[in-house]
């Protein structure tokens, strides 16, 4: 059951078009016959209000409170897992929030290397797909990349942007598949000579430049060996092209979380990637959703006093569009066949993940977190885990699909999956 | 041999604690001849407040480590600058954080990096392994140990250049560089993912990295590019295939518009690569296909994307610690800091003609591009970033309390600062102070009405000139783009403009706010005033520690709704402006409302040297600290000494030591362990890698950085980290230049030319994922 190419995997330093040594992490894994095969991450951002945020009941006995922010999960009760009482360990506020929710913290030398939970993901079971990840954005770079706008990570420090046009996906994903299969090949054919002749560029200009150039090249040469997986004919009939949207239209957010959800149920199905993330704007974000009823934006609304019944009500409107969004997500995995038999949501996890707790606070305790699919998860439960490292959960995650790490980031935080998570 | 190390550790422990001893009563640690009584260096005074306090502790930590501050209770506590006596009171308090050790990790380097077991709850500032985390370790080693004391006090009386640098192209420099190539009107660009915004600017250096995103979009797009040049191939192929042959006019191809794409001569082997690709992709497709797939090679090259900034070893720099950059580099160097663009044809024939040799040259090249109006594009850039006026467009606006905010007013609001801004530079004085307190500004009829003044006579749609004088409204801080995009999206934001203020405009970082106090902002409340919302702010003190740098800076903006629009009282409630700034060098002065608040801050010097510092960052692709730190001061200095002409100042950048020359690499400790293969040195820095492969036998990956070099000699830290699997005992072997004077957390031995460091008792044993680190002092 082992993936013939995960060995692709590029060491940064001495990187170059030929496959470099494999490193030791990747090496033992598991797969449990329900391992999942796929990996969905999806964020919003700043914060919840737990009294808003959490069901009734506990365990399997639970339900969404009428008016509350998960309430819109209530078709799928048994398809989730509501995951309260999960702290990130030595972090607090928004940067460290965004920068610890799917890396854990750690570092170089830790299990999973500074990396982020999808990226770690994709290098464990998603070097042999088209595309090892794909990350879609809706408004997530309107103020460039930094530590509040980036959560995936390829190694400690290194951010790994998501794509906020569904147009720029879409050539991405289809843009190769042009003409009959001779021309297919033949242009693919082409750009892999170009490829070759930009990386042979690149390694003659590393040996002319310092350390820290270096790394720079490195990376460059990493990239190109991504492009360079990813030349393959086409695995599915595109669909029509996405229709233009302002990227950055406040009022366009809507429409473009949807057409990217498309476009990721379809790099799925399609079998283009196993590994897929979903970043809805950022930490303090600003987005007015003025299509629910705000006047607001996003992250003054978070911090909510619970003196203040307006503001309280607002912030919770645009929380259960969030929830509306993943449910959304969950309908359609649930409905969409899996090339390998039945539905997508059988075999493909999901994660809603936040980066923060009460929003008000500024701190990073009980982060509100949402599980769902396949994997061997005992779905069906709202589970407190009492203030268990979050890196706990993904640990977790990491053996719904199969992988055997029994840390993720900093070990020191915790190891182990959770109690009660796997049926 | 471990007993005796330990020994030495403690005895190295004992001097330290000795040396803080005799320095409380005595000010004077450096008399005895004793080694063991003779801890620090007889400069370190100098040191601390040339190298540790001025550029690092002052600018970095003082706004939370001071009286009243949030840090205000930590052992570290800064004395104001001016206060009498801080100077030395300063240095002794850091002295003694210096000695005090955990897990042998002196304090004073445990906590601004994160590192100490309580972490650094305001942030993380100083990264082990960064130039700045280097000054500070020297400082550790010099009190403590007495140990790298010929390392130079950097009083910057040697201005030294910058690092060798590649700087990929910023989003707009690609669309510019493209419509230039080809006459295109390029939108590929903009459509690129976002950069990485360091220090305010999407356009520094170490930034600039290409994910496998943009790997991707660049692909598409040079081939979007090449298929629309190649609609008109004669218009770009300088020969007639059909009378010259194909291998010659291919050739003919590369060498002309090589040397345009490249931005320097194409080298035979150049030529040579580009022209089998050509052959290989003409023997199937054709001639023009051929020219085509050169073309979309060409535009992923790393000669293009990149602009080198690397210098030539054959060119002799000014001293042997300097490398020049090639006169195609200047020309580019040139070219894109005055145009955001590649260099004109007169650039490249300087560059051709050895016409970039001197000082003189490069400075008519300068002049003649600042003159030209191609120059506004970079005015206008740096003006959009530094006030982040590219935000204007995604600024939420209710549009129930704003129902006249649309893309029409944007649009006239981005005119009027441009416009402003063009005219100041071109046509007013042309000084800093012009552009905050100007009495002028541009409308049209749209914003006219906005701003409650009389339109311009001109024709529908255009701006003109109109005099502000007896308004309430001066320079560039009062226009509506500045006030709307940091206001709220239903009010103002006394938070936000005071941020912008001390942020870019005094260059001090404010830190987020701590975590576990509710930091809701004020509910909207019809009976209460803006600032009476935001009093809290200033009654409870861990608001107050930082909310007093900002509110009191915002407040001056307070006539002013929150897309900018003037108001002469707040839904009938009294507007007070009055407000005042703290905390800084040179411009702590009270003031009553935007019009005084824009004369203070034209005529302050903390504002004028933060501007120039502005200017450094977004020119040099660099930040105005570390390498570039002594640059840095002396561009600032001569800005605020001069005439404070904003052209003059972008002239002074083209005649620094770091213009035309770079520093030679410094010494890398190479990856020669035996047995680890390609396992991990890196240098300076190091650590941005995806992960060096493990060595079959020792999964151990080791950064070492030269915290400083002083030629007869050099501290370094290294890191020591374990990658593997299993709990290991540790031990790197690599070959040290010169002979290693001082060791600390470490043993060594000597052989074959290699040494072999092993740990202690307390960091030789490594957990996967674990590090431990030591450093060493070596003589050469």
């Amino acid at each position: 059951m082992s993936h013939p190419n995960r060995r692709r995997f590029l060491a940064g330093l001495g990187a170059s078009l030929i496959a470099a040594p494999v490193l030791a992490t990747l090496s033992k894994k598991t797969h449990a016959a329900t391992a999942a095969r796929r990996l969905i991450v999806m964020f919003s951002p700043n914060g919840t209000i737990h009294k808003h945020w959490r069901p009734s009941g506990s365990g399997t006995n639970f339900s969404f409170p009428a008016g509350s922010i998960l309430e819109p999960l209530a078709p799928h009760k048994n398809r989730v897992i509501v995951c309260d009482g999960l702290d990130f360990i030595g972090a607090e506020n928004h940067e460290a929030g965004m920068a610890h929710m799917l890396t854990g913290g750690g570092g170089l030398g830790t299990a999973t290397n500074g990396m982020s939970l999808d990226q770690y993901v994709a290098q464990q079971i998603g070097q042999s797909e088209r595309f090892g990840s794909l990350e879609f954005g809706v408004q997530t770079s309107a103020w460039g990349g930094n530590v509040q706008t980036r959560m995936s990570y390829s190694g400690p420090g290194i951010y790994v942007p998501p794509d906020d046009s569904p147009k720029s996906v879409f050539t991405r994903m289809f843009g190769d598949a042009v003409g009959g299969p001779g021309q297919i090949d033949a242009a693919l054919a082409r750009k892999k000579s170009i490829l070759d002749l930009v990386g042979g560029e690149l390694t003659t200009l590393r040996s002319r430049v310092g350390t820290e150039e270096k790394v720079k090249l490195d990376e460059h040469l990493a990239a190109l060996q991504k492009v360079e997986n990813g030349l393959q004919g086409p695995s599915c009939t595109a669909p029509a092209a996405p229709p233009a949207v302002g990227t950055y239209d406040n009022d366009s957010f809507p429409t473009i979380g949807q057409l990217q959800m498309d476009l990721l149920v379809m790099s799925l199905a399609c079998g283009m990637t196993r590994v897929a993330s979903l970043q809805w704007n950022h930490t303090v974000g600003p987005v007015v959703m003025s299509w629910a009823g705000v006047s607001e934006g996003h992250h003054g609304l978070s911090h909510s006093d619970d003196g203040n019944a307006a503001g309280v009500a607002a912030f919770v409107a645009t929380e259960r569009w969030y929830a509306q969004q993943f449910a959304y997500l969950i309908d359609k995995l649930s409905t969409t066949p899996d090339p390998d038999g039945g539905n997508l949501i059988d075999t493909t996890v999901l994660l809603w993940c936040k980066e923060l707790g009460d929003g008000r606070m500024h701190d990073c305790k009980s982060v509100p977190f949402v599980l769902a699919g396949g994997g061997g998860l005992a779905t069906g439960q709202y589970l407190n885990f009492g203030g268990k490292s979050h890196t706990q959960l993904l640990v977790s995650v990491c053996q719904a699909l199969g992988l055997s790490n029994t840390t993720f980031g900093d070990p020191a935080k915790g190891s182990g999956s959770l109690p009660g998570i796997f049926a | 041999m471990r007993t005796t190390f330990r020994s030495a550790k403690h005895l190295l422990f004992g001097v330290a604690l000795a040396a803080s001893a005799i320095a409380a009563c005595s000010d004077d640690d450096n008399g005895g001849k004793d080694p063991a009584l003779n801890a620090g260096c007889p400069d370190d005074l100098a040191f601390f407040q040339a190298n540790v306090y001025e550029p690092l502790l002052d600018k970095h930590c003082f706004l939370c480590h001071r009286e009243g501050g949030l840090a205000g209770g930590s052992k570290f506590k800064l004395l104001p600058k001016d206060q009498p006596g801080a100077l030395e009171a300063n240095f002794k308090m850091v002295k003694t954080l210096a000695a005090e050790e955990i897990n042998g990790t002196s304090v004073f380097l445990s906590r601004p990096s994160g590192k100490h077991p309580q972490g650094h709850p305001g942030g993380i500032i100083f990264q082990q392994g960064s130039p700045d985390y280097s000054t500070l370790s020297l400082f550790v080693t010099r009190v403590t140990r007495g140990q790298g004391c010929a390392a130079p006090v950097e009083t910057c009386t040697t201005v030294e250049p910058g690092p060798r640098i590649l700087r990929r192209l910023s989003r707009e420099e690609y669309d510019a560089t493209i419509k230039d190539l080809f006459g295109l009107d390029s939108h590929w660009g903009r459509a690129f993912v976002p950069d990485i915004v360091l220090g305010g600017f999407d356009n520094n250096a170490n930034a600039l990295r290409v994910t496998p995103l943009l790997a991707d979009q660049l692909g598409r797009a040079a081939e979007e590019i090449a298929v629309e040049v190649m609609k008109n191939p004669t218009a770009i192929i300088p020969c007639d295939v059909a009378v010259e042959g194909a291998v010659p006019c291919a050739t003919k191809f590369i060498e002309v518009v090589g040397k345009r794409v490249f931005r320097r001569p194409m080298l035979q082997a150049d030529t040579d690569r580009y022209l089998a690709l050509f052959q290989k992709a003409a023997a199937v497709d054709g001639f023009y296909k051929g020219i085509e797939v050169v073309l979309t090679a060409m535009l992923q090259s790393p000669h293009f994307l990149y602009r080198a900034e690397l210098g030539d070893p054959d060119l002799a720099g000014s001293s042997p610690s300097r490398v020049r950059l090639t006169p195609y580099e200047v020309a580019t160097e040139l070219s894109y800091m005055l145009w955001g663009t590649m260099p004109d044809s007169e650039l490249t024939t300087a560059a051709d003609t050895g016409n970039l040799e001197t000082d003189e040259q490069v400075e008519i090249q300068a002049k003649r591009l600042l003159q030209d109006p191609r120059s506004d594009a970079i005015i206008e850039r740096f003006v959009n970033s530094w006030l982040e006026l590219d935000r204007l467009d995604s600024a939420p606006k209710d549009p129930v309390t704003y129902p006249e905010w649309n893309e029409q007013l944007r649009k006239s609001l981005r005119s009027e600062t441009m416009t402003f801004v063009k005219y100041v530079v071109r046509n007013g004085e042309g000084t800093l102070p012009e552009l905050f307190d100007a009495a002028y500004t541009f409308v049209n009829a749209e914003l006219a009405t906005y701003y409650g003044v009389a339109a311009p006579p001109v024709p529908a749609g255009e701006f003109g000139k109109v005099d502000l004088l007896g308004t309430n409204r001066a320079g560039i801080l009062t226009h509506g783009s500045v006030l709307a995009t940091h206001g709220k999206p239903a009010g103002s934001s006394p938070v936000h403009r005071g941020e912008l203020v001390r942020e870019r405009l005094l260059c001090q970082h404010l830190p987020p706010p701590p975590p576990g106090i509710v930091a809701q902002p004020p509910p909207i409340d019809p009976t209460k005033s803006t600032r009476e919302r935001y009093s809290a702010h200033t009654t409870e003190s861990l608001c107050r520690s930082c909310h007093e740098l900002v509110d009191p800076i915002g407040f001056a903006y307070e006539h002013f709704d929150g897309i900018g629009r003037y108001r002469t009282d707040e839904n009938g409630l009294p507007i007070d402006s009055t407000g005042e700034i703290l905390s800084t060098s040179s411009t702590n002065v009270k003031f009553d409302g935007a019009l005084e608040l824009a004369s203070v801050l034209a005529n302050s010097p903390d504002v004028q040297g933060c501007y120039a510092r502005q200017w450094i960052r977004y020119s040099y692709g660099l930040l105005d600290e570390g390498p570039l730190s002594c640059v840095s001061n002396s561009v600032a200095n001569e800005f605020q000494a001069g005439n404070l002409n904003m052209l003059d100042l972008l002239i002074s950048l083209t005649k620094t030591p770091h213009f035309r020359e770079r520093r030679a690499d410094p010494f890398e400790p190479g990856p020669e362990d035996p047995g680890s293969g390609a396992g991990g040195a890196g240098g300076a820095g190091g650590g941005g890698g995806a992960g060096g492969a493990p060595g079959p036998v020792n999964p151990i990956a080791y950064t070492t950085t030269v915290d400083s070099d002083w030629n007869t000699g050099y501290q370094a830290t290294v890191q020591v980290t374990n990658i593997g699997m299993e709990k290991l005992v540790w031990s790197v072997s690599f070959k040290v230049d010169g002979t290693i004077a001082n060791l600390w957390n470490a043993t060594s031995t000597a052989a074959n030319g290699l040494t072999t460091f092993k740990g202690m008792d307390w960091n030789g044993t490594l957990d996967p994922g674990q590090s431990a680190s030591f450093g060493f002092v070596a003589n050469r």
